[in-house]
């Protein structure tokens, strides 16, 4: 398969989890998210020689995604971010689009370690592929994971 | 179903928005990308050859005070811009698809060295040019005009006054980097 192919069929396949992953740490800014999401691919793209196959190629892009997004927040976060839901055409239903923007904001209040963390989570990634993402060992993770789910339900609960 | 795994769900069926643009234009970009970064080397290394060019052109080094003082302006000057550029090329080498943990710790390792650029080499080098330019005053005085020479002296003081309030910004926002970091 040539490069150009077997990069296609990684940017079509990997494009739902980081766009999502994006919007997480962007407050659900889809504009921004989509740029930062083109800037993840970039580098993708960048690195792809660099791709040994020690993890799976999901796990490879998660990685990036994560680096990416958090530099990013680093650099925006003088500027308070503007949640965006409303622009967003695939939610239709206003109570949804109500429980997102808390779901976001909650999700905003967390550190950004724990923020990336609870995003994995929520994608349905196994703990053990969050502990080879971040790097924070396996049992660790597993007892933030536990601490920060509580926290997150009762910040979507309370808003 | 508890609280979270509600929230899960909701997560999970959101529809993720598709993306602006295809895959050959992302590979576009890319390469723009490594053009613009090109036409940037380029351009800083036709900036420190001008500088140095100059230097000879005004035959600089035929006399004593004038050696010095544009000597050490263009000197700061070039060094500055090369610590910046390979400052500039080190953050980039470093891999994003290293772990979260491991990415922040060679970030932390970096900003820490920009902080020994910002405190030490900045200051001192900012002082050599301000020093360059002290040297070159009374050679500007015996051949320019009485109101160009004012001229002059007072838009270096803007100029170096703006200067110090960039590089104290720029340095300022980088001590929050590192504070996020920690």
């Amino acid at each position: 398969m040539s490069k150009k192919l077997e990069f296609q069929e990684i940017y079509y396949s990997n494009y739902p989890k980081v766009i999502r992953l994006c919007m997480g740490y962007l407050n659900g800014n889809e504009a921004l998210a989509k740029d930062l999401a083109q800037e993840v691919f970039i580098k993708v793209w960048q690195y792809i020689k660099d791709f040994r196959g020690e993890a799976t190629i999901s796990t490879w892009i998660y990685r990036i995604t994560v680096n990416t997004c958090l530099q990013e927040l680093r650099k925006q976060k003088t500027k308070p971010l503007k949640i965006d839901i409303a622009g967003n055409e695939t939610i239709e239903d206003p109570t949804t689009e109500k429980q997102f923007a808390s779901m976001y904001r909650c999700i905003d209040k967390l550190s950004a370690e724990n923020k990336s963390i609870i995003l994995l989570e929520l994608e349905g990634l196994p703990q053990k592929e969050i502990a080879e993402i971040t790097g924070i060992n396996h049992a660790a993770i597993r007892t933030r994971i536990h601490r920060i789910k509580d926290q997150l339900s009762k910040c979507v609960k309370n808003e | 179903m508890n609280d979270f795994q509600h929230i899960k769900k909701q997560w999970q069926s959101h529809q993720a928005p598709a993306p602006i643009k295809n895959s050959d234009e992302i590979i576009a970009k890319s390469q723009g990308i490594k053009r613009k970064q090109r036409i940037t080397k380029i351009i800083l290394g036709i900036t420190v050859l001008l500088l140095i060019a100059f230097f000879f052109y005004v035959s600089a080094y035929k006399n004593t005070r004038a050696f010095w003082g544009l000597g050490l302006m263009i000197g700061s000057l070039c060094i500055r811009i090369i610590m910046e550029y390979a400052s500039g090329l080190k953050k980039e080498s470093f891999p994003l698809y290293q772990s979260m943990l491991a990415f922040n710790k060679q970030l932390v390792q970096y900003y820490k060295s920009r902080r020994k650029t910002h405190y030490l080499w900045t200051p001192l080098l900012f002082a050599t040019y301000i020093l360059g330019f002290l040297l070159l005053l009374p050679i500007f005085k015996q051949q320019l005009s009485a109101g160009f020479y004012i001229y002059i002296i007072i838009s270096s003081i803007i100029i170096f006054i703006a200067l110090a309030v960039l590089i104290g910004t720029q340095i300022i926002k980088e001590l929050k980097i590192i504070k996020s970091l920690q």
